[in-house]
């Protein structure tokens, strides 16, 4: 089902995807968390968020394209297919990822307060295959 | 109409009661499955008996924990935990003993009558699951 949450979702993947940090920091929770395979841990709290979202466009450029996205009021699911390539070397990796190319399937569990603002996102990606990509490991 | 949940609420607790062929019955006998750390897609029931009895030998007890079910057009995203005990040999690991905890999500397609599943996608991260099948020192 499209609801209101969804336009909210889809509105923060765009502008994440674009960069417009302006437009992201608003759309989350105080207490937001992500799950994120490329981090050990779930990262907790907006600015925390933020930094993450940051880093990940510090070494790379990314499209993402929607191939699905429904939910209710307080949950959206997206499937997602990321490509891009890496303008920086990640932290702990070799210059030579650099110009690399990536493309994997990805989605998204968001889940939503009364507010609309995003309380929490669940990424569920294969890192491996990334790294296959890069040839190098995370 | 059929809940388009019925299916995937079918198909996991035939998948609980070790069950191979409920499971199998959820699906079209042409279904699609597509692992996204694998490089192509899989096909039919043939395959899904294969995976089936290579799940119950390598983890005999393995049972889905966590679920959670969003619902969109014959579409339903299921987050869930695959919850076993490493007793076979799988991905080439031989039994460690470990009990493994497999996060994962799935969006299940559905037939137009939401009475079978045609297309599975299933995202999770390899790594983190042949991490848990290593030996352990403690």
């Amino acid at each position: 089902m499209r609801t209101k949450a969804c336009d909210v979702v889809e509105a923060y993947l765009d502008a994440f995807l674009n960069s417009r940090w302006d437009e992201v920091r608003p759309a989350l929770a105080d207490d937001c968390v992500v799950v994120d395979p490329l981090m050990p841990d779930p990262v907790k709290g907006k600015q925390e968020v933020m930094d993450l979202l940051a880093y990940c466009h510090s070494w790379g450029h990314y499209h993402g394209e929607i191939l699905n996205i429904f939910g209710d009021e307080r949950q959206v699911a997206v499937q997602l297919r990321i490509s891009g390539k890496v303008i920086e070397a990640p932290e702990g990796m070799p210059d030579e990822v650099v110009g690399r190319e990536f493309a994997f399937a990805e989605c998204d569990l968001f889940q939503l307060d009364d507010d609309h603002r995003i309380t929490k996102v669940s990424i569920y990606a294969d890192v491996v295959t990334l790294q296959n990509q890069l040839g190098q490991e995370f | 109409m059929t809940d388009p949940q019925d299916v995937v609420r079918r198909n996991f607790a035939a998948f609980d009661a070790k069950d191979a062929q409920g499971v199998i019955d959820t699906y079209t006998e042409d279904c699609i499955l597509i692992d996204v750390a694998a490089p192509e897609p899989t096909y039919g029931s043939a395959f899904l008996h294969e995976h089936m009895a290579n799940l119950s030998n390598a983890f005999p007890d393995m049972h889905i924990e966590d679920e959670r079910l969003l619902t969109g057009e014959n579409l339903v995203a299921a987050e869930f935990v695959l919850v076993g005990t490493h007793l076979g040999e799988f991905l080439g690991y031989p039994p460690s003993g470990n009990v493994i905890r497999w996060v994962t999500c799935s969006f299940f397609d559905l037939t137009d009558d939401n009475e079978k599943i045609w297309k599975e996608t299933y995202y999770y991260d390899l790594a983190s699951v042949t991490a848990q099948l290593q030996p352990r020192n403690d």
